[in-house]
């Protein structure tokens, strides 16, 4: 069996799904056994172009120059994976997009310096899978590489956080009067933050068909206030069309 | 000759991405410009008008290698604003999860980063046939401190459990437990690769740059304190403005940092030049054994530092889990009433200090916020080194060249993502 080329590049983004792929431990191993990693510049002193089969495309696009690799890397993608809510919304760096000059706020005097707006990948190019999550969850990682070794094509799972939150045995926090955004997040990661006692946040971004418009009523119900409830949907996906259209 | 430019248009084996220039009139060099090529992501602009309980969640996202750093720092100087005093439980829990953020860290740079510099191979991955033992015994350690740090935080990169005032769910015997044997396990591997790095050669190269580390008590620093240098000059982190002053450099998206004024030099080096006598027991016969002679001005030697600290807060785990194993968990209710106030606080992440500041008006939103990393601390001495070790390698072929260069740049371990949190600076 050929080996399959793979990719690691960065974008605007914490790096930390990269560490998610790092603590993979052994199963590093088995994924070299079916792939060489032939570009990955954080941890390789020699990288080398394409063709990629697959390309794990960490963070957002927030520069020209990042948009112009962008393009240039799908062209020599096979599969391309957007890696973590960065990508795949614009994730944290995106709530750059709710200032006019985020640079004013940070730098006292005027400068030369042109904002962009973050974007996720998509927007650009085509994207054939999406790992979600700030950050991503590293068996959900490991899975797809072994599907797409096999022949498969991997799928996403299309259900909320509060499935695999009940499936753990977790009592649902809201009865506690904790909120949280299990009900509308995308699910594969496991609930982790739930099952701490940590309300889910939102990190995979909005589930397509999640009902906003009742976990809304339920936040207010628990007596969130406006302003709260709108911060908590402009965390890592305020890009994302289901998020943006929040009615408050 | 005349005036001509050396570039390196990429380093690797760094945590993101830089370029380096170096311009030369002659044969003189004339300026080092570390061009830092990540994106802002203007953290400090969209902290502004979130509430007070959202800083930490937010600002983890600085860095996906020191995100516990950022967690526990952010989590301090709001409740520094807030008057809060958590209690020594949570102050132990939150060590234990800053000792496995060092150590996931460290062992991170050391395995990932700068090993296969020293044992001539291109990346780890390289290393997986040849050097069996190695190779296992990093995704070991890198495992098993991130398994720690899920155990206490609920998720292995960015823990959610830490929050203002203690923890969401504290963690069972059971789970205490399992992170006790965690550290036990980590013990031997700690030692190998301390022992490792003791028998690499590094280059006789010393700077002048200021080292600074928090000093607390008799203990080797983590958590707070207050800042001192190698020659015994104290202050206090509510004064850190008054010392430390950030600069734009029109190059690089990363603030450069200067203590009064002079190119400084934070992290595991100068925590251990300053703090070696209260490095555990074992660490310290290590250290010993190791014959390096301190207080060491070598950068070079910064790895081998990160190696000797991989002993001590391994030991310093297993200290301080089995304290907890004994006095139990009290059950805590954490009730927070936001009110108007500023707070400052001072850590140590795995390079070096830390600050957060925020200031908060009575809603409970933040208004203003001040963070400065410890890779904006040491770029400036990153700079200043390269313009002064550079000339012993001008008679070397550009490849081997470009990996003396790499070699040194690494050693500090810049973690790039994080200094760039401030601003762009574009110059045609």
């Amino acid at each position: 069996m050929k080996k399959l080329k793979i990719a690691f590049f960065g974008h605007t983004s914490c790096k930390g799904c990269f560490f998610e792929f790092l603590i993979l431990e052994k199963k590093i191993l088995d994924l070299l056994r079916v792939s060489d990693i032939v570009h990955f510049e954080m941890i390789k002193e020699h990288n080398k172009e394409g063709p990629f089969d697959i390309t794990f495309m960490d963070g957002a696009i927030s520069s020209p120059k990042e948009l112009e690799k962008l393009k240039e890397i799908r062209e020599q993608t096979k599969f391309l994976i957007a890696l973590g809510s960065c990508a795949c919304y614009g994730g944290i760096p995106s709530m750059a997009n709710l200032y006019k000059h985020p640079e004013k706020l940070v730098y006292p005097e005027p400068i030369d310096h042109k904002s962009i707006k973050v974007t996720p990948i998509d927007q650009h190019v085509k994207v054939d899978y999406y790992l979600r999550g700030c950050p991503i969850n590293k068996e959900e990682l490991f899975n797809v590489v072994k599907d797409l070794a096999k022949g498969k094509i991997p799928r996403e799972k299309d259900y909320c956080v509060c499935v695999e939150c009940r499936m753990r045995g977790n009592r649902c926090l809201f009865e506690d009067g904790i909120v949280c955004l299990g009900p509308v997040t995308y699910a594969g990661c496991n609930a982790p933050c739930p099952t701490v006692k940590a309300p889910c946040d939102g990190c995979r971004g909005p589930l397509p068909d999640g009902n906003i418009g009742e976990e809304i009523k339920l936040l207010k119900e628990h007596g969130v206030s406006k302003g709260d409830i709108k911060r908590m949907f402009r965390k890592y996906a305020l890009t994302d069309k289901k998020f943006k259209r929040v009615k408050i | 000759m005349s005036h001509h430019t050396f570039e390196i248009e990429n380093l690797t084996k760094l945590e993101a991405r830089a370029k380096l220039t170096v311009e030369f009139d002659g044969d003189e060099i004339d300026d080092v410009n570390l061009e830092v090529l990540e994106s802002s992501r203007y953290f400090e602009a969209f902290l502004t008008n979130r509430k007070y309980h959202e800083a930490a969640s937010i600002s983890q996202k600085i860095c996906g290698i020191c995100s516990v750093a950022h967690t526990i720092g952010s989590l301090k100087a709001v409740e520094n604003a807030f008057n809060i005093q958590p209690s020594e439980q949570t102050i132990d829990l939150r060590k234990l999860l800053l000792i496995a953020g060092h150590l996931h860290s460290h062992v991170v740079h050391l395995y990932f980063m700068a090993l296969p510099d020293y044992l001539g191979f291109e990346s780890i991955l390289e290393m997986s046939s040849k050097r069996h033992d190695d190779v296992h015994r990093a995704l070991r350690l890198e495992k098993i401190s991130t398994e720690i740090i899920r155990l206490i935080g609920g998720r292995p990169i960015h823990p959610v459990s830490a929050v203002i005032g203690g923890f969401t769910e504290v963690p069972s015997k059971v789970k205490l437990e399992t992170i006790l044997k965690k550290f036990k396990e980590m013990k031997e591997d700690a030692k190998k690769t301390a022992e490792m790095f003791m028998k690499f050669k590094t280059p006789n190269f010393e700077n002048d740059s200021v080292q600074c580390a928090l000093v607390k008590d008799k203990e080797y620093p983590l958590y707070d304190g207050k800042i001192v240098t190698l020659d015994g000059f104290e202050f206090e982190p509510k004064d850190y403005l008054e010392y430390i002053s950030e600069h734009v450099k029109y190059y690089s998206t990363a603030m450069h940092s200067r203590f009064k004024g002079k190119n400084m030099l934070v992290g595991a080096l100068a925590r251990l030049n300053i703090n070696y006598k209260y490095l555990s027991d074992d660490t310290k016969d290590l250290l010993i054994s190791s014959g390096i002679r301190l207080p060491c001005l070598s950068p070079f030697k910064n790895n081998l530092a990160q190696s000797i600290e991989l002993v001590h807060f391994v030991d310093k785990g297993i200290e301080i889990t089995k304290k907890l194993l004994k006095s139990g968990f009290k059950k805590e209710r954490i009730k927070i009433k936001p009110k108007k106030g500023e707070g400052v606080m001072a850590a140590e992440a795995p390079r070096g200090v830390l600050y957060h500041h925020y200031r908060i008006d009575k809603k409970g939103l933040i208004k203003y916020t001040n963070i400065i990393t410890p890779t904006s601390q040491n770029l400036e001495s990153i700079e200043k080194d390269i313009k002064e070790f550079l000339p012993r390698l001008l008679h070397l072929k550009r490849e081997k060249m470009v990996l003396e260069l790499e070699k040194l740049i690494r050693a500090y371990d810049p973690c790039i993502s994080c200094p760039t949190h401030f601003l762009e600076v574009k110059f045609v």
